[in-house]
Order: C-alpha cells, then structure tokens, then sequence
C-alpha cells in the first residue's frame, strides 16, 4: 500500500514542480517581453528624434540651396 | 482469508490512489495548459518583437545614412555656390569700382559736353540749309543730351553726336557745295543755285546772272549781299564746279568779304 501512495505523491509532486516552473518561465517571459519592449523604446526614442532632426535639417538646407541657386540664376 | 484481505487491501489501496490522484489532479489541471499557453504566447512576442525591431531599426539607421549621404551633398554644393557667390560678389566689388573710376574719368569729358552742346546748338541756327540737314540727325541727339530728361542718353552717345557733328561741320568747311534755294526779291520768289565754299562764303546766282550776289555767315542765320555784276561770273564758277560748262576750268573773279 505504500508504493502506490509514493508514486501518487511523486507524480503530483513533479507536476507541481513543473506548474511551478512553468509559472516562473511564464513570470520570467513577461519580465523579458516587458525589458525587451522597455529596451526598444529606449532604443527608438533617440533614432526617431535624430531622424526627424535630419529630414529637419535636410528641407532647412534644400530651401537655402534653392534661394541660392534661384539667385545665381538670376 | 488472508488473501482475500490481501486483494481487498490492494483494491482500497488502489480505489485510495485513485481517490488521492483524483482528489488532486482536477484542480491543478487546467491551469497547466494555460500557462503553457502564455508563456509560449510571450515568447513568441518576444521573439516577434525583438525580430521587428531589429528590422525597424536596421531600416532606420539605413535612413538615417542617407539622409547624413543627402546632407553631404546638399553641404558640397553649398559650397560651391557660396564660394561662387564670394567670387561673384568680389567680381562685383571690382566692378563698381570699376564703375566709380570710369565714372571719375567721364567728369571731364561731360563737362565738355554740357559745354559744347549749347554751342554747337546756337551755332546750328546760322548754319547753311544743307549743312542743316546733314546735321539733323545728330542736332535731335545733341538736343536730347542737353536736356535734363531721365531718358537723357548717355555719355557716349552724347559724346558720338558731338564728335559726328563736329566732323560734318568740318567736313562742310573744307569743302565746295552746291544748293538751290528761293530767293524772295521784291516780293518775288526767284530760284538761286547757291554755291557755298566751306562756312566762309557762298555766291548765288539765278539762271540769267541777273540776280547774283554772295551771302555771309551772320548770327541767325545768312546774309544775303545783292552783286548783279559778279552773276556771269558766278554762273561760270558754278558750272566749272558742276562740270557743265562748255570751256575748260579756268580762274574766275568773285567778289569777297569775311566778317
């Protein structure tokens, strides 16, 4: 009668371990899916902010070669 | 009997584990698949996150190097435009200055001007008629030079009228002319060929030599000076001169004065 209770007990006991474990992969995916997301703002707040400063400074310095071809020209 | 207790303990005992395994697996069961569920639903995020990301921002530094490619470009010809511009505009330093001294230069001769065209202006009206007409043309530009109009000419064409007038005034001079004109005697006007030598004298004559004399250069204009005996004389001249006279060129003697 003894075995049978062990193996009974055993096998809820790994399955509570894996559930367990389970939960911390999930809890930790989470952690890793909130640092990652986390990473990439930081990571595209600054690109966004540098390529909207050069297509800026791109349409500042056509319009200038512009009046100044325009003024050669005439 | 003990076996039979034997099969029955081994049946409790496995209707027990049966009992303990279903009292504890319903519970735990059905939260087990669901987390699986989700964590491989967040991984699968992760990784198509991480994966778009990477992509976005490989896309965007690509942008960012063209618009820093574009922004070179745009800077060189810049350059070349300003440094264009510089030399245009040391080019056009160096031309007024240019300018200034050319302008310094004119003073002396639109002085000369604005002193010889109100001369030559007064001076035209004692002019012979066909002097006059030769002149016309540069009389209407020297005119509009003396005026004080904004469509005034300018200098050099001011200057041209002068240097052409003056050429065909001493063009005249040094030379022989020969004109008709109306003479009015007693109310009647009689034809006259005039012939003019340079701007000292001119003698005039009708066809018969009957009314012949010679004309000075007065202020305002010509003086005529009645001659009648000088007529056959002058007709003679004028006909050498026009080279219709039936003898040969010969001297012939007219009358003259100066003022």
């Amino acid at each position: 009668m003894a075995l049978p209770l062990f193996v009974a007990h055993a096998e809820t006991g790994s399955y509570s371990k894996a559930e367990a474990e389970l939960k911390a992969k999930n809890q930790n995916a989470l952690q890793n899916l909130a640092n990652v997301r986390e990473k990439i703002k930081n990571e595209k707040i600054p690109l966004a902010t540098k390529l909207s400063s050069l297509e800026r400074t791109i349409a500042e310095k056509r319009r200038e070669l512009d009046r100044l071809q325009r003024l050669r020209d005439n | 009997m003990i076996c039979k207790f034997n099969f029955f303990s081994t049946k409790i005992t496995s209707l027990l584990l049966l009992s303990t395994f279903s009292s504890s697996l319903p519970a735990k069961l059905p939260e087990a698949p669901s987390l699986f569920k989700e964590w491989v639903t967040t991984e699968r995020m992760i990784s198509k996150e991480s994966s778009n990301w990477d992509t976005e921002k490989e896309a965007i530094g690509d942008l960012i190097e063209l618009l820093e490619e574009e922004i070179q470009n745009i800077d060189e010809k810049l350059n070349t435009i300003e440094e264009k511009n510089t030399e245009g505009e040391e080019e056009r330093i160096k031309l007024a200055d240019q300018n200034e001294e050319l302008k310094e230069a004119l003073l002396p001769i639109t002085s000369t001007l604005e002193f010889l065209e109100p001369k030559i202006l007064n001076l035209s009206k004692s002019f012979p008629p066909p002097l006059q007409d030769d002149l016309k043309s540069f009389l209407s530009r020297i005119q509009e030079g003396s005026s004080s109009k904004a469509n005034q000419p300018s200098t050099s064409q001011r200057l041209q009228a002068i240097v052409g007038a003056l050429a065909k005034i001493d063009k005249f001079n040094s030379s022989i002319a020969v004109d008709e004109k109306l003479l009015s005697l007693d109310g009647v006007e009689t034809k006259v060929t005039v012939m003019y030598f340079g701007l000292g004298i001119a003698y005039f004559s009708d066809e018969t030599g009957t009314l012949a004399g010679y004309m000075l250069p007065e202020e305002g204009g010509w003086t005529t000076y009645d001659y009648p005996t000088a007529g056959p004389d002058i007709i003679e001249a004028i006909s050498f001169y026009k080279r219709t006279a039936q003898k040969q060129a010969s001297f012939v003697n007219l009358p003259f004065r100066t003022n």
